[in-house]
């Protein structure tokens, strides 16, 4: 696992560090769950059509490309063209 | 009337790097021989955002060997005005533009269904990859051998029935 900086909101930052001191696995937890809803939100918006893909990709900040991955990996579909998707 | 000219949107571009026949990617295939362009968003979205990944560097080696060619900004101009109701990518919004502004004998490739719609509201002639290669069979610019194989290459990409629907249409093109 690497290292990275994130800017941390100032109503968070106090919250996190308390969680952080007893548990210090716990900030890859959130990370990992914050980013998990993200992708779920986006997901059902791209599917009800309230988004395209490109736009999909643009707001959860990753190249369609990555998206293409991350969608993959979690078993999802990879358009938003109707009907269930057969996967890989 | 023919179609003579392609605009993609990145997601055909990504599909079609990424699935292979043999050691071929799927777009090498596809693409040969068809007037593609791509506007400087999806340039953007797939060869500068692709980095280095392999997928992305074939997409880009298609592009220097002319597979496929960027058009300058200056040709594509404004945004079409009525792009602003929808929450389109920028190269989506790009590559509608550019096959609004090309015209007649131009369809734009496209395997988001926004984007199909939106294209069919506006008059824009657009089409998923799948049609793009049954076209260039019914037109025998792709043999079609090799179109059955790259559906069956893409395939799992595809809703049940597009598949089964696409090898269905290139039987029907059998001589």
């Amino acid at each position: 696992m690497s290292l990275v900086s994130i800017p941390m909101p100032e109503d968070l930052e106090q919250i996190l560090k308390a969680v952080l001191e007893r548990d210090p696995n716990k900030g890859t937890e959130w990370l990992r769950a914050g980013f998990e809803a993200r992708l779920a939100e986006l997901y059902q918006q791209w599917q009800a059509l309230q988004i395209s893909t490109t736009r999909f990709a643009e707001l959860l900040g990753v190249s369609p490309w990555e998206l293409a991955d991350l969608l993959q990996a979690r078993g999802l579909k990879a358009t938003n063209l109707p009907g269930q998707g057969i996967g890989r | 009337m023919v179609p003579s000219r392609f605009v993609f949107d990145a997601s055909p571009l990504v599909a079609s790097c990424q699935f292979a026949v043999g050691n071929r990617a799927v777009a090498e295939i596809a693409l040969a021989g068809a007037d593609v362009q791509i506007p400087p968003a999806v340039y953007i979205e797939v060869i500068t955002w692709g980095g280095a990944r392999p997928d992305a560097l074939t997409a880009a080696r298609l592009i220097q060997t002319g597979y496929i060619r960027m058009v300058d900004a200056t040709v594509i101009g404004p945004p079409l005005e009525d792009l602003q109701h929808y929450r389109l990518g920028q190269g989506e919004s790009e590559a509608l533009t550019l096959t609004a502004r090309l015209g007649a004998g131009t369809v734009m490739v496209t395997d988001d269904f926004l984007a199909l719609i939106i294209a069919h509201r506006l008059g824009i002639s657009c089409q998923l990859f799948l049609d793009f290669v049954i076209g260039r069979v019914a037109r025998g610019e792709l043999p079609l051998v090799e179109a059955q194989q790259v559906v069956h290459a893409v395939s799992p990409r595809y809703p049940v029935g597009f598949v089964s629907h696409s090898l269905a249409m290139l039987r029907r093109l059998q001589p």
